[in-house]
C-alpha cells in the first residue's frame, strides 16, 4: 500500500471505526500505528487477540470462547439495557439481539449509557448498536424496534442462550418469565429505582420470579424511575451484578440455592438472600404460564397515585401526526412527531407512543384513565 | 409474651400474644403487601408460608418493595 492509500485507510478507521479491504477485516475503534493494513498483517492479528486479554486471564481461553459462542436478549434498552449491552459487547458475548420500542429522549442521559445528545429522537436500539459496533466490531448486534409483550416476546427470545431483563416494569417482568421458563431459557431479573436494585438469575428448573412475586401488585403500589427517579451511579452496578451472573452462567458456575441481591446506593448496604423454590409456584412449579397465555388484549396499569400506564392491544399502529391534526384545536399539543404525542386534555397529561402504549399523568384512577385515553384516541 | 426482634435495620419489639407469625407482623406494619418480599435470617420466605412462619426472638427481618424499574 503507498502513503497515499495508508492515509486514506487511516481516516476511514479513525471515522468508522473499521476498514475492509476485499475482506472482513475489522478494528475496534482507535487503531493508531498504520502499517500496512491487510488482513494478513501479524500485528493487525496479535492486537486483534489482545481484546479480551484481561478477561482471558480470568476466564482462560475457553471461557472467552463460550462467550463468543453464547446468543443473549437484552430486553429493554433503557438505564439497565444499556449499560447491560455495553457489557456484555465489550466482554465478548458473540451475538447481541436488543429490543425496545423506545426513542432516545434528553432526559435519558442522565442515566442511560450509550447515548448522547446527538441520538436524542433516534430509536434506542438504533442509538445503541451504532455506538456498541464501534465498540465491538467483532460481534453481531441485531435490533429489533418493538414493544415487547405476551404475542411477541417467545420470537425475541428463540434461539438464545439467555435473555438479560433491562425492563421496566412488572407486568412485563412476568410475560419475560412465563416465557423464559417455559422454553427452559435461564434469565437474569434486575430492576432499579431511586437508590435500590436487585438482580437475581432465573433457571428453567425455579426459583423464579413467581416465587418471588406470584402476583403484580395492584394501583399505587408501583412507580417508575420516570416518576420516583433513580440515582444514575445506581444502573451500571445493577448491571454490573447482572453481567457477572450472566457470565457465571455461561461458565455454569451459578450460585445454588439461588441469591436475590438487593442493594442500596446511597446506604451502601448490600445483601445477598437465599431463594428456595416455591413449590406451589404456579409458573416454575405446576407450569402454567398465566401471564404469556392471557388473552387480555390490553392493560391498564397504575403507576402511581398520579399516573397511569395503559398497554393497549396488540398490532396497534398509529398515525400520530394524523391524531395530532385531529385534535389541534381541541387540545393543547406539547410534543408531536412520529414516535410520539404529548398533549394535555380534561386536565390530564397524555402521552402516546405509536404502538398505541400510552402514559396518563393527573390521575391514579384506572378507569378515569381509560375513558381519557378512549376518548381522545377511539381506542 | 414479649421478644425482641429485628425489623428493617430497628429493633423491635413485639408481643406474641398478638402478632406470633410473618403475616401478622406484615400486616400490623405495611398497607400494601402485594409488592412487599419477606426475608427472614437472609432468607425469602414465601408469601404463602407467611401465616405458619413464626416470629422468633433475635429474627432479622426485611421487608422489602420488589423494585420493577429499568
Amino acid at each position: 500500500m503507498n502513503a497515499a492509500g495508508i492515509e486514506h485507510s487511516r481516516r476511514r478507521i479513525m471515522q468508522h471505526g473499521y476498514i475492509g479491504m476485499g475482506g472482513r477485516l475489522t478494528f475496534a475503534g482507535t487503531v493508531v500505528t498504520m502499517g500496512t493494513l491487510n488482513k494478513n498483517d501479524k500485528e493487525t492479528r496479535c492486537r486483534m487477540s489482545d481484546r479480551y486479554s484481561r478477561q482471558t486471564v480470568l476466564l482462560g481461553r475457553e471461557g472467552q470462547e463460550a462467550l463468543l459462542q453464547t446468543r443473549v436478549a437484552v430486553l429493554g434498552c433503557g438505564a439497565l439495557g444499556t449499560h447491560i449491552a455495553g457489557n456484555l459487547a465489550r466482554a465478548g458475548f458473540g451475538h447481541i439481539s436488543i429490543v425496545d420500542r423506545d426513542v432516545v429522549e434528553l432526559n435519558n442521559l442522565q442515566r442511560q449509557a450509550l447515548f448522547d445528545e446527538g441520538d436524542v429522537g433516534s430509536f434506542k436500539v438504533e442509538a445503541a448498536a451504532r455506538k456498541l459496533r464501534r465498540i465491538n466490531s467483532e460481534i453481531v448486534i441485531e435490533t429489533q424496534v418493538k414493544d415487547i409483550h405476551n404475542g411477541n416476546i417467545e420470537r425475541f427470545i428463540q434461539g438464545c442462550d439467555l435473555v438479560l431483563d433491562g425492563t421496566d416494569n412488572i407486568p412485563t417482568r412476568m410475560i419475560l418469565n412465563d416465557a423464559c421458563v417455559k422454553n427452559r431459557i435461564p434469565w437474569i431479573y434486575a430492576g432499579v429505582i431511586r437508590y435500590e436494585g436487585m438482580v437475581m438469575p432465573v433457571l428453567p428448573e425455579g426459583p423464579c420470579l413467581r416465587c418471588l412475586l406470584p402476583e403484580i401488585p395492584p394501583t399505587g403500589s408501583m412507580t417508575s424511575c420516570e416518576l420516583s427517579g433513580v440515582l444514575n451511579p445506581l444502573p451500571p452496578i445493577i448491571a454490573g451484578i447482572q453481567c457477572t451472573e450472566a457470565i457465571k452462567l455461561v461458565l455454569n458456575k451459578t450460585d445454588s440455592p439461588r441469591k436475590l441481591v438487593v442493594y442500596d446506593v446511597w446506604e451502601q448496604r448490600f445483601n445477598k438472600v437465599t431463594v428456595d423454590k416455591n413449590p406451589h409456584c404456579l409458573c416454575c412449579g405446576k407450569r402454567t404460564y398465566t401471564f404469556l397465555d392471557n388473552p387480555e388484549r390490553d392493560i391498564v396499569m397504575g403507576l402511581c397515585a398520579d399516573s397511569v400506564q395503559i398497554i393497549p392491544p396488540r398490532d396497534t399502529d398509529l398515525d400520530l401526526e394524523k391524531i395530532a391534526r385531529d385534535l389541534a384545536g381541541s387540545v393543547e399539543i406539547l410534543i408531536a412527531n412520529d414516535y410520539m404525542l404529548r398533549f394535555i386534555a380534561d386536565g390530564k397529561q397524555l402521552t402516546v407512543y405509536r404502538d398505541g402504549r400510552a402514559q396518563i399523568k393527573g390521575t391514579g384512577d384506572n378507569g378515569v384513565a381509560r375513558a381519557v385515553y378512549t376518548r381522545y384516541l377511539g381506542l | 409474651m414479649i421478644i425482641n426482634i429485628r425489623v428493617n435495620g430497628k429493633d423491635k419489639e413485639i408481643d406474641t400474644d398478638n402478632v406470633d407469625n410473618l403475616k401478622q407482623l406484615v400486616t400490623t406494619l405495611v398497607q400494601q403487601e402485594k409488592g412487599l418480599i419477606a426475608e427472614v435470617n437472609e432468607k425469602i420466605v414465601h408469601r404463602d408460608l407467611w401465616a405458619q412462619h413464626p416470629v422468633r426472638p433475635g429474627d432479622v427481618i426485611e421487608l422489602i418493595n420488589f423494585v420493577g424499574g429499568g
